[in-house]
């Protein structure tokens, strides 16, 4: 394998898989070999860059070009003039669309200038499907490290003097889980690996394995040896089929190498994983759910204690890690708790992985060092809300967590900042809602989520869920009654209280957190029978103003259900009025976008 | 069509499976999964078949099954429209091509049409968030589309994704 | 594929994947890293820029210097004096050098890029 003068990357994360990266990389193919170069160029697909919205990501090394939304037919011109002649193509740099300045490269770009990559650091870097790259990035020196040169106890202890917390939400310190597993004498020990990424908007494990499989490998081979265990699984969502995939691959590729299997290293520690496909079960997320589904049973979450760590996988002392979290540990040990202190803020050190979506200009995946705050998230890297609009709130925690609205996006990015105000860290989705999203709507949104995905074990988080939601939709549909936020209220705390595991626990904050923070949107909806956001389409009203009505009759025909009508009232140049009949107007909205002169109106 | 339900070299299929794994514990999953994959969905005579070939209750089977929501006990259609329901795809709209898709489609979301064709199914997010809102039909992602774009998905697929 | 068997093994193993990840990594993280341009516009091609790129980036894989990257760049429109080679250190004037041919070139990359190392 000669290094090539120059070299491709082409971002194949599921998103840009999505926007066609593979054509990309077939006209790559041609065309090199069309002009005869193939052999000075060498093509890697690499995992998520980060920046799904410009996708399909291709990347031009040496001179660390990036280009968006780059399609087949781009390849040509791109090997032409940019491969032979050493043109950049103005046309495929990402363009600002508040400034339309164009960037040349990434790291001058606000979406990566604010990113500090530690988890993600390989993503995007090595091929995944390549265990060479991994190793010559110096993949597997932290595991050979540890056992070489560090006991175990030593290597809870870098972990923990990193400080480092979950990164599945709770944010419990994953070195003194490991301590607490170490202790627990025993012959038979476990490592999971939490990939179950079922919390909607959430795609940050996910991107891991697809873009650096081999980092979460060696994790979960240093906290074997740390506590002792020799057998791994990674229990990981089938709906991630490339992930899935990937993993795969990886596992294959270090048993192959002896990285994973019997004497590692020729040392005697023998480690080895297997993979568990979930099933499409949001409260398999849970840990002890986790295990139950492992067992191959329905994944109703287990009473703690007795904790995984002292009791899990089949009864045995389990440490289940999330993706994040076990993607930092090789470089903490390589690079010292110190280092990793270094970073983020006091108690919440080291750096989190966001999935920032929803109306925001650049969507994508993001990390940043702990202590950030959310102003800086959604307007220096996110670039801002979408077309304009006004920023209204920015959901964290998915159907867990709170909004978070008004002056605490200048609240620092730690567990309990987050937690003050009402939501919490969670696995890191981040949605950033405008002035169009209806709150209560959301709020029924998530709750429909967590109805559904209840495990029904809990009475409380079972049928309260439900009784909750169907207030939530009377309240949305204009049948909402006065003592309605007071019962949501009522029920939401008694299920918190009530509920065994973490998604009862939690199913009621979304709609806590809009009470408190929207309460006008919920009177308004009750009281009036209105929507202000406009979202709610039982309570929307298409109407025409007759001040700027001209009676053109465009509307009218249009109309799938005929209800718009003339009246006597002359419009224009001698026409008539117009009118919607609202007991028969079916809310389509197929009249609104039609009118010449915006003369109707939703209210 | 042939009946799956008689159809003996599926079942050899799934037994040969079975048979070839290290060990029954903790394997119903697993085989869950991959007789999904061999039958297209779990009918009770299948779920019966896996509960006597494990060793273990069929209503320990049926508990399962119908608990994870990737698991199917109908039959789906040839095309599988599977509209992401995560929260970037809501907020960016994909209720409305839910609903568009089920007036064009004449299938309501959750369900197969008589004629076999079409299934139509809200799905819990796929993790595509950068190009919301996503439809996935048989694998293809269509992305960033919007209501009125549904008719043109639907004409693209029929011509370019292989019916299941 | 070899077996790991040993920690040498594995560095072993480091060394030889290196050179082929090197160039993604550097590009990366390092604003450290020294760039020698090389003009591939049409009068730079005529005059052999090809050989000139090609011996300068063999020279420094070679000599397996981590932090130098050879680029092509566009022409600077001084057809005169094509193939133009510029060595840019991080933070300093660049290096300009007229009329490179392949030797001129490998003579650049010994004074200046592996004898004094790329990063001053």
């Amino acid at each position: 394998m000669n290094p090539t003068r120059l070299q491709i990357l082409i971002c194949a994360g599921t998103g840009c898989i999505s926007s066609g990266c593979l054509d990309v990389e077939t006209a790559f193919h041609e065309s090199l070999a069309k002009h005869g170069i193939a052999d000075e160029v060498a093509i890697f697909k690499v995992g998520c860059l980060g920046f799904c919205e410009q996708g399909p990501i291709v990347k031009v090394y040496p001179d660390n070009t990036f280009y968006v939304r780059v399609e087949g037919k781009d390849v040509e011109e791109i090997v032409t003039e940019h491969l032979i002649k050493g043109k950049t193509i103005e046309r495929l740099l990402f363009k600002d669309p508040e400034t339309s300045e164009r960037y040349y490269y990434y790291k001058d770009m606000p979406f990566y200038k604010s990113q500090l990559r530690v988890a993600l650091k390989l993503c995007g870097i090595v091929d995944p499907e390549e265990i060479s790259d991994y190793i010559g990035v110096d993949g597997y020196q932290a595991l050979a490290q540890c056992l070489f040169d560090k006991s175990p106890k030593e290597v809870i202890d870098i972990v923990k003097d990193a400080g480092i917390r979950g990164r599945g939400g709770a944010g419990f310190s994953t070195g003194a889980k490991w301590e607490f597993a170490y202790n627990v004498k025993g012959d038979k020990k476990y490592v999971v690996c939490n990939a179950d990424e079922g919390d909607p908007g959430a795609f940050m494990d996910r991107s891991i394995l697809e873009g650096d499989p081999h980092s979460v490998i060696e994790a979960m081979a240093i906290c074997a040896y740390a506590i002792g265990a020799d057998e791994g699984v990674v229990y990981i969502r089938a709906e991630y089929p490339l992930a899935v995939n990937r993993l795969r691959i990886a596992i294959e590729q270090a048993r192959e190498y002896g990285l994973l299997g019997k004497n590692i290293f020729g040392t005697d520690f023998s480690f080895d994983i297997h993979m568990d496909l979930g099933a499409g079960a949001f409260v398999c997320g849970e840990e002890t759910a986790l295990l139950n589904s492992v067992e191959g049973m329905r994944g109703e979450p287990r009473i703690k204690p007795p904790f995984p760590a002292i009791k899990g996988l089949w009864q045995m002392p389990t440490i289940i890690n999330n993706v994040e979290t076990l993607a930092n540990i090789p470089q903490i040990i390589l690079k010292g708790a110190k280092w990793f202190q270094g970073i983020g803020a006091p108690g919440n050190t080291g750096t989190k992985v966001f999935a920032l979506a929803g109306k925001i200009n650049n969507v994508g995946l993001v990390e940043v060092p702990m202590g950030i705050t959310f102003h800086d998230i959604i307007y220096k890297i996110g670039g801002g809300i979408r077309n304009g609009k006004k920023f209204k709130a920015v959901q964290t925690g998915g159907p867990s967590g709170g909004l978070i609205a008004g002056d605490d996006i200048n609240i620092e990015v730690t567990f309990e900042n987050l937690q003050a105000v009402g939501s919490m860290m969670g696995s890191g989705g981040m949605i950033v809602m405008d002035e169009d999203d209806c709150m209560v709507n959301i709020a029924k949104f998530y709750l429909d989520f967590t109805m559904e995905e209840s495990c029904g074990k809990c009475t409380p988080c079972r049928i309260g869920t439900t009784r909750m939601y169907e207030i939530l939709d009377r309240i949305t549909k204009g049948q909402g009654r006065e003592d309605d936020i007071k019962e949501l209220k009522a029920l939401g705390e008694t299920i918190k209280e009530t509920s065994l595991c973490g998604l009862g626990k939690s199913a009621p904050n979304p709609i806590l957190s809009t009470i408190d923070m929207f309460m006008d949107e919920y009177e308004a909806h009750i009281r009036d029978k209105k929507c202000p956001a406009g979202a709610c389409k039982d309570l929307v009203q298409y109407v025409i103003v007759p001040e700027k009505c001209i009676g053109c009759t465009i509307c009218a025909r249009v109309c799938p259900v005929n209800c718009i009508h003339t009246t006597d009232q002359v419009v224009g140049r001698n026409k008539q009025l117009h009118v919607i009949d609202q007991a028969e107007c079916v809310k389509c909205g197929a009249c609104l976008p039609k009118c010449p002169t915006k003369a109707i109106i939703t209210e | 069509m042939a009946q799956t339900s008689y159809d003996k070299t599926l079942f050899d299929k799934l037994d040969a499976h079975i048979d070839s794994l290290p060990t029954k514990q903790g394997a119903l999953i697993p085989v869950l999964h991959k007789a999904q994959d061999i039958f297209g969905y779990l009918p009770f005579e299948v779920q019966n078949h896996i509960a006597h070939k494990l060793e273990i209750p069929s209503s320990k089977v049926y508990g399962v099954v119908s608990f994870y929501s990737f698991f199917t006990m109908t039959k789906k259609g040839k095309y599988r429209v599977n509209v992401c329901m995560g929260t970037p795809c809501f907020v960016r709209g994909a209720d409305k091509i839910l609903a568009k898709f089920e007036t064009a489609l004449g299938v309501k979301s959750g369900t197969t049409g008589e004629d076999g064709e079409y299934s139509l199914d809200a799905l819990r997010c796929v993790g595509a968030c950068g190009l919301a809102p996503v439809v996935i039909v048989n694998g293809k992602v269509y992305g960033r589309i919007a209501e009125a774009d549904v008719d043109n998905v639907i004409k693209d697929f029929l011509a370019e994704v292989e019916p299941a | 594929m070899r077996k790991i068997n040993s920690r040498e093994d594995l560095m072993a193993l480091n060394a030889q994947y290196r050179d082929h990840v090197l160039m993604r990594l550097l590009s990366y993280d390092s604003l450290n890293r020294t760039e020698v341009t090389v003009t591939v516009g049409e009068c730079g091609m005529t005059n052999g820029a090809k050989d000139t790129l090609t011996a300068l980036f063999n020279e420094v894989n070679n000599a397996k210097v981590d932090d130098v990257s050879v680029i092509a760049v566009d022409c600077a429109d001084d057809c005169g004096n094509e193939p133009i080679v510029k060595v840019i250190f991080p933070g300093k004037e660049p290096l300009v050098f007229n009329n490179v041919d392949s030797a001129k070139a490998k003579e650049i990359a010994k004074e200046h890029l592996i004898k004094k190392g790329g990063v001053a």
